[in-house]
């Protein structure tokens, strides 16, 4: 069964490795330029480079290609300035399309081939989670996953969670949050719009265990197929949760289908609350939802509540938020040669989580910039307790403990951008 | 290739046994692999299911989800494999694939199983939902303890799989079935052939064939039938081959004696009916010949009785054996019957010539018919009458004459008419005599005679002096009757062989024949001259005429009549000229001066064509101013062997020849373009008023052309007409005086002034002068060179110029040679003059130098 598993794999592989030929091909060229450095690794200080695999096309691609921005626009500020102890930072970007085994096999090189320092910033839950095992292969190399876009409890549990450094709080937080103030406001019966896969029933799941702490259940729920775009009809599924008469709405999804059932969803005329998570990249589900609503003289955008891991970009009080504009304005660089149509965001909290992401990994490096081996990875990190990222909350990291940080901020849309939930009584039933 | 028939039967056998054989096997096949295949997805689930809840017990006690998720996931991407779920010992559910919700029965199920399975039992059951069918395995894990795991299979995959094997099977099958066929083909064709062969062997044995026995080598039963046949089939020949023989013999014995006495019958029988038709034929044919015969006996005796014409048959000895009605009519007799009994003779009877018949018969006889052949004969009361005949010869088969027989017509009425038609060709009117034709005849005939023998004749050519004078004064009557009387003279002195003929006009002309010496002729002319010289009474009155005559005697050495006629005019014209009433002997040296004219004629024409003449100009002088006002224009004919030629001597030839028309435009055309030139160069003091006179011959005034000749001229040249002067003598105005008068006045439209010349010469009266449109009178020169001793002269020329003063023509005097004649002329008002004492005609280069030099004047 295993077997048949794999030749499928090959089959696919052979088909994605075309498509893209020129990421293989500057793989390759970065992969030779970067041979001879990590034999000498431990000699004298040189670049470290970290394989990150995420989505830069297809249906979740402006995700992974915001979050890459915003790590990037650090490093570009980290490199220029020295480094740590002259240790310089590069990532090596590969694209996975969201599909498990691209995925799966850039890691497998980034390992193998590119022996990189960690993989870090991976971008999806089911792709992500594919991966894991491979961690426990090579653990005896010391190869950790760092900050990870997902909210997913495997990334979080055994068995597999000791190989993973998370930075965000995870889904079960955010769709806990969510339950608990939807609960608050007396809305107990709450539906569930989720992804049919690891991320979708990992939000699921959290939205379940959360009703339960209250004695609730979820009254309707309905999952869509993994890479459904936006322009999906989803009025059915919108249907079949109302069927339930509930009184919010949470999604698991990406921003295209969270964007198609909001849009199916107000069409079909209802107006309950609609709750997403961080992983659903709310700006740029912000701005299809807008488009729609001009295309159609309607607006799509009341009543929408979106959970983020990082507080508002706007929030210029804060240091770090103060540091991430200043770098992320004048950031230009691109995953991918041709970003596929895609018009970069000057702020999101997609790049911002992306940015903290890189000061994390930042600190890390300058930690252990005397000698910078993997093993050290993880006493390194679990060093970083109660670390101040300059945006309010602190991180923590800890023998047990590999997420950074539990916060999970509530936005909502206010003057056409997320910015915090002032208030929650507008929606109390 | 044709299967064979045997080839059916089991070819239909065959179907049927493979027909079931696949419907069997299909059934029976498809049961099993069913069966086998329900049990191999039955485990498959299991194990699935098995493994799923043994290998993943940790994540599911745990009850995260996610995990769990992530597991199932991968199992759908197992064939067959269409949803997973994974419930907790309670039955609820961890985590599922379906999209969008647990359909309503799976949920049930996932309830109802939990704790309901007994301890590592697990349910399998049929499930159907969303139309389709699968089978639905629940597998509890931990005993029930963690939870279930079910599992869905699509059994649409197990019916298409076998739906696969099925088509598989049903091919191969089929594919044997189809080889199977084709042995079975072959094999068949192996017996079936050699059978056709002897089948059709036989077929040809019944028709008598025994050739071409099939060759089979099998030693089987085929082989056998084969060469059974094959014996059979070789007696069977013989048998047939005699006895054929025998009937052909004896059918062809039968079928000769048969043919024979048929060909016989056939040949009896066509001669017959050949008869017959002959017969048939002939009869017809008779019949219509009699038809045909009588009716073209009434036809042609219809023609024969009614003909106009007389129709006859004669025998050889001149009797009339047949005559129709109108022969008789042209006869005097009553009918034909009288005719031929009153006739018996026709040679004597009938025909005036005695030799008539005679030469009639011959003609016959020579020729075998005679055409329009004419005769005189008498009629029965003793008229003569003209016939025609047209007849011939009748002969029999030996060729001895048989008869005459021809048409008769009476002619005698044509044959008057064309006496008369002759005589008026050959004969004057007016006088009877022969006219110039017949006297050429004769002429002709005479000269022939003179060929052939020693034969003397003279020609005479006669003219009356003056007889226009006599006509003009007595008139026409009179003037004929003087013809006649003339005419009765001459037939008086003439001898009977002697032909006189009149030529027309007052010409008549005298051929004697057969005289014996010239002096014959010269005494016969003597009493003409005499006879004529008698005065003829005519209506009372007396009148006196006579005769100029030109004689040939020397007639041989002519070709043509007309030569010798124009040698007597000649002569008769030398006669005239020497006085009249005489006669001429035509002599050698008239020959020579008439040899000679027309030589000088030919040379006129070439002189024409080539352009020959040369004007000269004469002026003419004013005595007023004693210079030059004008020119006579006189023609000059340098001839290119004679030298130069005055006009006297060519102009009579050019106007008999018709050649002084070109010659007189000709010094037309010059002499104005000259003069034009002159008044032109030599300004206004001498030019501008110079005038020109032309000659125009008196028979060239007579013709229309010359009005158009004088205005082309004058339009070319650009002179004006007032400058032209058209000089006419005073004969050639009396001639015609109508025609005169009326070209005068047209001349004088065309703007040109007339001037008669020689002027006092005529006969005329001077009334002309006032009837014609007249300017200018040129005085003739025989007046003026006798003014100095003759006192006449000298009264015609004062009258002359009384004349003209008084009615206001321009006098001109010619042939001015003396200063005695000036004096005489300027003494009597004379203002013009011209001649040798002031100028002899000049060439142009001498009038050019005049001119110039301006030495006008004596």
């Amino acid at each position: 069964m295993v077997a048949l598993l794999q030749q499928e794999w090959h089959g696919f592989i052979v088909i994605k490795m075309i498509r893209n030929a020129i990421v293989a091909v500057t793989f390759l060229l970065a992969a030779l330029m970067t041979i001879g450095h990590n034999s000498v690794r431990a000699a004298e200080p040189g670049e470290l480079e970290f394989g990150m695999s995420a989505a830069f096309t297809g249906a979740n691609g402006e995700l992974g290609i915001e979050f890459y921005r915003g790590l990037m626009a650090y490093f570009e500020y980290f490199n220029a300035n020295g480094g740590a102890g002259g240790w310089k930072i590069k990532v090596i970007p590969a694209n996975d399309g969201y599909a498990l085994n691209p995925c799966f096999q850039n890691t497998h090189q980034f390992i193998e081939r590119d022996n990189v320092f960690a993989l870090f910033s991976y971008v999806g839950t089911p792709t992500t989670t594919h991966i894991l095992p491979l961690l426990k292969k090579f653990e005896n190399q010391n190869y950790f996953l760092l900050f990870p876009l997902s909210g997913a409890e495997p990334l979080r549990s055994e068995p597999y969670g000791k190989y993973v450094y998370n930075f965000r709080a995870s889904y079960f937080d955010e769709t806990g949050g969510l339950v608990d103030e939807f609960v608050k406001i007396g809305r107990t019966r709450i539906a569930v719009f989720y992804q049919s896969d690891a991320y979708g029933r990992t939000g699921w799941d959290g939205v379940r265990r959360a009703l339960k702490r209250h004695g609730l259940e979820i009254v309707s729920e309905a999952a869509y197929r993994r890479g459904a775009l936006y322009e999906q009809d989803f009025s059915l599924e919108v249907k079949h949760l109302m069927q339930a008469d509930p009184d919010a709405i949470i999604v698991v999804g990406t921003y295209a289908s969270q964007g198609g059932f909001i849009r199916d969803f107000r069409d079909a005329g209802h107006d309950l609350p609609v709750a997403g998570l961080s992983f659903a990249d709310s700006d740029k589900m912000l701005e299809m939802l807008m488009l729609e609503g001009r295309a159609q003289g309607r607006d799509y955008t009341s009543n929408l509540i979106n959970t983020q891991v990082v507080p508002c970009y706007a929030d210029t009080s804060l240091k770090g938020v103060r540091l991430y504009r200043e770098l992320m304005g004048a950031y230009t660089g691109m995953p991918m040669k041709n970003g596929g149509g895609y018009i970069p965001r000057r702020f999101s909290y997609v790049s911002f989580e992306g940015f903290l992401n890189g000061v994390m990994l930042g600190e890390m490096v300058r930690r252990m910039g005397d000698a910078p081996s993997r093993d050290r990875i993880p006493e390194v990190l679990e060093s970083m307790d109660d670390f101040d990222l300059g945006i309010g909350a602190r991180i923590h990291f800890g023998s047990d403990r590999h997420q950074g940080l539990d916060k999970v901020y509530f936005t909502t849309v206010i003057d056409g951008s997320f910015q915090t939930v002032p208030d929650w009584d507008r929606w109390r039933e | 290739m044709k299967a064979p028939k045997l080839f059916v039967k089991p070819l239909l056998f065959m179907v049927v046994i493979f027909g079931v054989i696949a419907v069997v096997s299909s059934v029976l096949f498809g049961n099993r692999l069913k069966r086998e295949m329900v049990r191999e997805y039955e485990s498959k689930g299991l194990a699935l299911a098995r493994s799923m809840a043994e290998s993943d017990i940790g994540t599911i006690l745990d009850q995260d989800a996610g995990s769990v998720q992530a597991r199932i996931d991968r199992y759908l991407k197992i064939e067959a494999v269409s949803y997973v779920l994974v419930a907790d010992e309670d039955g609820v559910v961890i985590a599922h694939t379906f999209i969008p919700d647990v359909p309503g029965d799976i949920s049930l199920m996932v309830t109802e199983t939990a704790g309901a399975l007994p301890q590592d039992e697990y349910l399998m059951k049929d499930v159907k939902f969303d139309g389709g069918l699968y089978l639905h395995v629940a597998f509890p894990i931990l005993s029930g303890l963690a939870g279930y795991v079910h599992i869905g299979m699509d059994t649409a995959v197990i019916n298409g799989k076998i739906r696969e094997a099925m088509v598989e099977l049903q091919l191969v099958t089929l594919f044997l079935f189809g080889a199977s066929l084709l042995l079975a083909f072959l094999f068949i064709l192996g017996i079936s052939k050699p059978l056709n062969q002897l089948s059709e062997y036989a077929g040809r044995v019944a028709t008598k064939d025994f050739s071409n026995v099939p060759d089979i080598k099998s030693r089987d039963e085929v082989g056998q039938l084969a060469r059974a046949m094959q014996s059979m089939a070789w007696h069977i020949s013989e048998l047939v081959s005699n006895l054929e023989e025998r009937v052909r013999q004896k059918t062809r014995e039968l079928q000769e004696a048969r043919d024979d006495l048929k060909e016989m019958v056939v040949e009896r029988t066509s001669e017959l009916m050949r008869a017959n038709t002959q017969l048939k034929i002939e009869i017809a044919e008779r019949k219509v010949i009699g038809d045909a015969l009588r009716k073209a006996e009434r036809k042609y005796r219809a023609i024969f009785e009614n003909a106009i014409e007389g129709i006859y048959q004669t025998s050889p000895g001149g009797r009339f054996l047949s005559a129709n009605p109108s022969l008789a009519r042209i006869l005097g007799f009553k009918n034909p019957e009288e005719l031929m009994s009153s006739i018996y003779d026709i040679g004597t009877q009938m025909y005036m010539e005695p030799t008539r018949l005679k030469d009639f018969q011959r003609l016959l006889n020579e020729s075998g018919e005679a055409k329009n052949f004419v005769s005189k004969v008498r009629r029965r009361d003793g008229r003569i009458i003209w016939i025609a005949e047209n007849a011939r010869k009748i002969t029999k088969s030996d060729g001895s004459v048989l008869c005459y027989e021809g048409s008769v017509e009476d002619i005698t009425m044509r044959k008057k008419a064309e006496d008369q038609l002759k005589r008026q060709a050959f004969h004057d009117p007016l006088t009877g005599l022969p006219n110039r034709a017949l006297f050429l005849d004769h002429l002709r005939l005479a000269m022939d005679r003179g060929r052939r023998r020693k034969y003397m004749f003279a020609v005479i050519y006669m003219d009356l002096d003056r007889f226009k004078i006599v006509n003009d004064s007595l008139g026409h009557e009179t003037g004929d009757e003087l013809l006649r009387g003339v005419a009765r003279v001459l037939e008086k002195c003439r001898r009977s062989v002697d032909t006189i003929a009149r030529f027309g006009g007052d010409e008549f002309a005298i051929l004697l024949e057969e005289i014996t010496a010239p002096k014959d002729a010269i005494a016969i002319a003597r009493r003409i001259l005499e006879g004529v010289r008698t005065p003829f009474d005519i209506g009372g009155n007396e009148v006196f005429t006579s005769a100029s005559l030109g004689i040939v005697l020397k007639t041989d050495g002519y070709d043509r009549p007309e030569a010798l006629l124009r040698d007597a005019d000649t002569a008769m014209y030398r006669a005239k000229e020497l006085g009249k009433s005489r006669f001429k002997v035509f002599n050698k040296k008239m020959h020579a001066q008439a040899l000679k004219l027309m030589e000088l004629e030919t040379d006129l024409r070439h002189a024409v064509d080539l352009r020959e003449f040369e004007v000269v100009y004469q002026p003419i002088v004013c005595l007023d101013t004693r210079k030059v006002c004008g020119f006579e224009a006189l023609v000059r004919w340098r001839h290119p062997e004679h030298g130069v030629i005055g006009p006297n001597d060519f102009i009579f030839l050019a106007e008999d020849t018709g050649l002084i028309y070109a010659i007189d435009n000709l010094v037309l055309v010059d002499a104005c373009a000259q003069v034009k030139h002159w008044q032109a160069q030599f300004g206004s003091e001498l030019g501008e008023n110079l005038t020109l006179n032309i000659n125009i011959s008196g028979k060239h005034f007579g013709q229309s052309m010359l009005l158009g000749q004088v205005s082309r001229a004058l339009e070319d040249s650009g002179l004006h007409p007032e400058s032209l002067n058209i000089e006419i003598t005073e004969s050639a105005l009396m001639d015609h005086p109508s025609v005169a008068e009326e070209m005068l006045k047209q001349l004088k439209g065309l703007g040109a002034k007339v001037c008669i010349d020689d002027f006092g010469t005529g006969y005329s009266s001077l009334s002309y002068l006032q009837r014609f449109p007249i300017d200018v009178v040129k005085v003739d020169r025989s007046f003026v060179s006798a003014v100095e001793n003759d006192s006449d002269s000298q009264a015609i020329v004062r009258t002359v110029f009384n004349l003209g003063d008084s009615m206001g023509l321009k006098i001109v005097a010619e042939g001015v040679e003396t200063p005695a004649q000036l004096a005489f002329l300027e003494s009597e008002g004379c203002r013009y003059v011209q001649g040798f004492l002031f100028y002899k005609p000049l060439s142009v280069t001498e009038v050019d130098e005049l001119l110039a030099g301006g030495s006008i004047g004596s």
